[in-house]
């Protein structure tokens, strides 16, 4: 037989095949590419790279709600109190020290001397007053968060436009700024850890407006905005100014933005970035992480405080019925889920993840892998033979959606339940699933605004959060001493009553069922070898004002110990 | 002319009207604009709070009024999501997709065009049975095949190019531009080459051909100087055509590519129901498409004298 090609041709046809051969049956980073110098102590300098995979909305700290904008908001905007890496415990900031009132209804916070923003405008009680008003005002900012501040005494009528000020927030001197509450909220200090609660120039922002503020923001936070490319890139530069004279370590944070999750590992790989996460690994790319030797010491996975389960609508049929709620608990097989996602899931039978102040790893009741309790269950609501009708579960698109909807499915099906898996984008879901009445089951989740069960179960569960359209509590699950036993610890000031009273909501949880508690997120961050990471935030995780980079890097050879 | 230049540009304008009417409640019927913008941890005071903020809380047909009355006075309304004028986005972005788009053309036309007269001057050759081939091996990989092949082989391991991304400087734009305009460019150089070659086989089989070819001029003279020119014609229409469609087509490269246009804009404005600019890409991509065609028209009258009597 003739070739249809010429003897030249074929040549070059050989060639170009065996060119591409080489480069398909060969991985070119099975380890790292580059190591650190060997310094023991931190290094002033270098430029710190990672990515996101989505745009960047806003750098105004009142409207900063999503991953992205906060993670970049958090290197601008320093707060008035701030969470210990090592405790989790809420720490001053801004303010040297504060105190809460012995009644618990007012908190005055000390601010330390010499505040500036960054372009010298000075930074005082009078100037985090005026810009708390700022975020509490609907008709300046559409901040998301506003709720969390509601009790400040005056904030509705402030909000509402019948006040000119916010009574509660009351400065004392140029130093001392006391807010009064209406009524005793423990989790208050959380939210003034957010930030949305940051400090602003207020008149900076009004000059040239809020939307003008949004893009070229000017705070008090370690690092100050050198560039901002839409779609493309934003470049943090440190803070000369900055009041803590031995932060940060670094000169430069380079945000990578809108830049896919396999073009970040590749990246990552070629030692064009410094940091990838769950966000960057796909299972793939875990897996090759896990398995080669040189990268596995830079792997770290820590519990990521976020919850995951099915909701069931009490209001709708079948899951009026407790029995069967509970049957579906405990039909599913949260192990072999966990299996599913090469155990970068935990499973979980209760409403708080590892890591949430009170979790229990013994949680009597927890909704385990129990086949026979579920069969029970179902004789109990008058369904021996199983459900007669198909039940339909709402999930939001995406590869590992689809994963858990058939993992669920099977599961469900030896109960004799048999689900519809319907598949819609997020708004689509969002839209539907917190309608009232429109959907019997949907696939859910949760990860916290702060570390505190009250974020996790009076959001999730209380009645007050019921509404006809997006409502948070998307089973709508209404249990008058459930609200009432959650108003009661929202105000306990000793600690540990408090947590006890939310482990005993919990069991009321678990014992009803309007959800299925499924899993709990672990979070996976991988670092080039030269990175020293430090102290981190145990709330916001893209954080890096403790980070340094061990410079000059130098070629790996695997003989610098990791950390 | 000029009647069918007005006739025209009427039709544009109603054209433009229909889309984006179509778009603006087509895309609110997709979900809560402002449920999307802020998730599902606000809770339903702020979200009242931001929906008012934005005029929300309004009837959809008061929302329809309002946005089309700043229309017709040429504002595209802000952004949901940025904050920003809808035009301000698309004029930042415009230019990253018209260096993608004429850097693809250049390159499908040259290599197409190129690879076309090859083929129609080695006709029934191997080369020419390689070519067509090929063409065809190309015109059946959509980019988002060949997009991810060549960063995986072309950037990753050989690591000549950069993997994705859009750069920093201008040259840098053009550097980082190559990868994602080749891929495009495959596809249409692909389509080129067989309209090229097929075009020329006519005309070298014509009669001026052949008298040209009586006269004693090389083969080469004949195919680049006096065939070539009159092949050129179907191509110069096609081409004012799929400038228009490059702006919409960019969608799947820009998101392979990480590349920040108009694509990518309009990617992410969907997936966030940013209503505004999702309708301003919409329009920008009708007039892309309506002026392409538009000119395409034109070129065709000025360079083929039959159709501008008719």
């Amino acid at each position: 037989m003739r070739s249809i090609l010429s003897p030249r041709l074929s040549r070059w046809f050989l060639l170009v095949l065996v060119f591409v051969t080489q480069f398909a049956c060969k991985e070119p980073y099975t380890a790292p590419r580059f190591e650190g110098a060997g310094s023991a102590t931190p290094v002033r300098g270098g430029t710190f790279r990672f990515a996101f995979d989505t745009d960047l909305r806003t750098l105004d700290p009142a409207q900063a709600y999503d991953e992205l904008s906060t993670a970049v908001v958090r290197h601008l905007f320093d707060g008035l109190v701030d969470y210990d890496p090592t405790t989790g415990e809420v720490v001053p900031q801004l303010a040297e020290r504060f105190e809460q009132a012995a009644d618990g209804l007012s908190y005055t916070f000390y601010l330390r001397a010499n505040l500036r923003f960054s372009d010298g405008t000075i930074l005082d009680a009078h100037a985090v007053a005026r810009s708390l008003e700022r975020m509490l005002d609907p008709r300046k900012v559409p901040c998301p968060g506003t709720s969390f501040y509601h009790l400040l005494e005056g904030a509705d009528d402030f909000a509402e436009g019948r006040a000119p000020h916010v009574r509660g927030i009351v400065v004392r001197d140029a130093r001392t700024l006391v807010m009064r509450l209406t009524q005793r909220d423990q989790t208050f200090l959380n939210a003034m850890a957010m930030p949305f609660a940051a400090p602003v120039p207020t008149a900076y922002a009004a000059r040239v407006g809020n939307d003008h503020f949004a893009r070229n923001p000017i705070g008090a936070g370690p690092f100050v905005l050198e560039a901002w490319e839409s779609g493309s890139r934003v470049v943090l530069r440190r803070n000369p100014n900055y009041w803590d004279p031995s932060r940060p370590y670094l000169d430069r944070i380079v945000v990578e933005l809108s830049l896919a999750r396999h073009l970040q590992f590749m990246r990552f790989q070629r030692g064009d970035m410094d940091h990838a996460t769950n966000y960057t690994l796909n299972t793939a790319d875990y897996l090759m992480m896990t398995e080669q030797r040189a990268w596995r010491p830079y792997l770290k996975r820590e519990p990521d405080i976020a919850m995951y389960g099915l909701s069931m609508n009490v209001e709708v049929t079948p899951f009026q019925n407790v029995h069967l709620r509970r049957a579906v608990a405990f039909a599913i097989d949260r192990d072999s889920i966990a299996r599913s996602r090469n155990y970068r899931i935990v499973p979980l039978g209760g409403l708080y993840p590892p890591g949430l102040p009170g979790y229990d790893a013994h949680l009597p009741g927890a909704h385990t892998y129990d086949l026979a309790r579920a069969r029970t269950e179902m004789r109990l609501a008058g369904y021996p033979d199983g459900y007669p009708n198909e039940i339909e579960l709402w999930l939001t698109e995406g590869d590992a959606a689809v994963m858990y909807g058939q993992l669920i499915q099977a599961d469900l099906r030896r109960i004799g339940i048999r689900i519809r898996l319907r598949f819609a984008s997020f708004p689509v879901y969002l839209d539907t699933t917190q309608r009232r009445r429109a959907v019997a089951m949907s696939f859910a989740g949760w990860n916290m605004d702060f570390p505190d069960p009250s974020n996790f179960i009076d959001t999730l569960f209380h009645s007050r959060n019921i509404s006809d359209e997006h409502a948070q509590n998307q089973s709508f699950y209404a249990n008058p001493a459930l609200d009432a036993l959650l108003d009661r610890a929202r105000i306990e000031p000793n600690r540990a009553r408090r947590i006890a009273m939310y482990q005993e909501a919990e069991r009321m949880l678990v014992t009803d069922a309007p959800w299925a508690f499924l899993f709990a997120s672990t979070r996976i961050e991988v670092e080039q070898p030269y990175v020293h990471r430090g102290a981190s935030s145990p709330v916001y995780p893209h954080e890096f004002r403790n980070t340094w980079l061990d410079l000059p890097r130098r070629p790996f050879t695997g003989n610098v110990s990791p950390r | 002319m000029i009647r069918y230049l007005l006739r025209r540009i009427a039709a544009v304008v109603l054209i433009l009207w229909a889309v984006s009417s179509m778009t603006f409640f087509v895309t609110l019927k997709l979900g809560d604009p402002i449920a999307t913008l802020l998730g599902p941890r606000a809770s339903a005071r702020d979200r009242e709070h931001v929906r008012r903020y934005y005029g929300l809380d309004q009837p959809t047909v008061v929302q329809y009024g309002r946005y089309m009355g700043r229309l017709v006075r040429g504002d595209l309304g802000m952004s949901y999501r940025y904050r920003r004028p809808v035009a301000s986005l698309i004029a930042e972005r415009f230019p990253r997709t018209l260096l993608l788009a004429v850097m693809s053309i250049v390159l499908e036309v040259t290599v197409g065009v190129a690879l076309g007269a090859l083929a129609a001057a080695r006709r029934k050759t191997k080369l020419d049975s390689a070519i067509m081939a090929g063409s065809f091996l190309t015109m059946s990989m959509p980019t988002f095949i060949t997009g991810k092949l060549f960063l995986l082989f072309i950037a990753y391991y050989a690591g000549l190019f950069p993997i994705g991304g859009y750069g920093v400087t201008a040259l840098d734009h053009v550097y980082h531009a190559i990868l994602p305009a080749s891929a495009i460019a495959l596809l249409s150089a692909a389509y080129y080459a067989r309209l090229t070659r097929n075009e020329l086989v006519e005309i070298l089989q014509s009669d001026y051909i052949r008298t040209a070819r009586a006269k004693g001029l090389s083969e080469p003279v004949i195919v680049l100087r006096h065939a070539l020119r009159n092949a050129l014609l179907p191509i110069v229409t096609s081409l004012g055509l799929s400038f228009g469609a490059l702006f919409t087509g960019a969608i799947v490269t820009e998101a392979i590519f990480a590349w920040p246009g108009i694509g990518r804009l309009a990617y992410e404005s969907i997936s966030g129901l940013d209503v505004p600019v999702i309708v301003g890409c919409v329009i920008f991509g009708s007039v892309g498409i309506q002026a392409g065609n538009l000119i395409a028209d034109l070129a065709y009258a000025f360079l083929d004298p039959r159709i501008r009597h008719a």
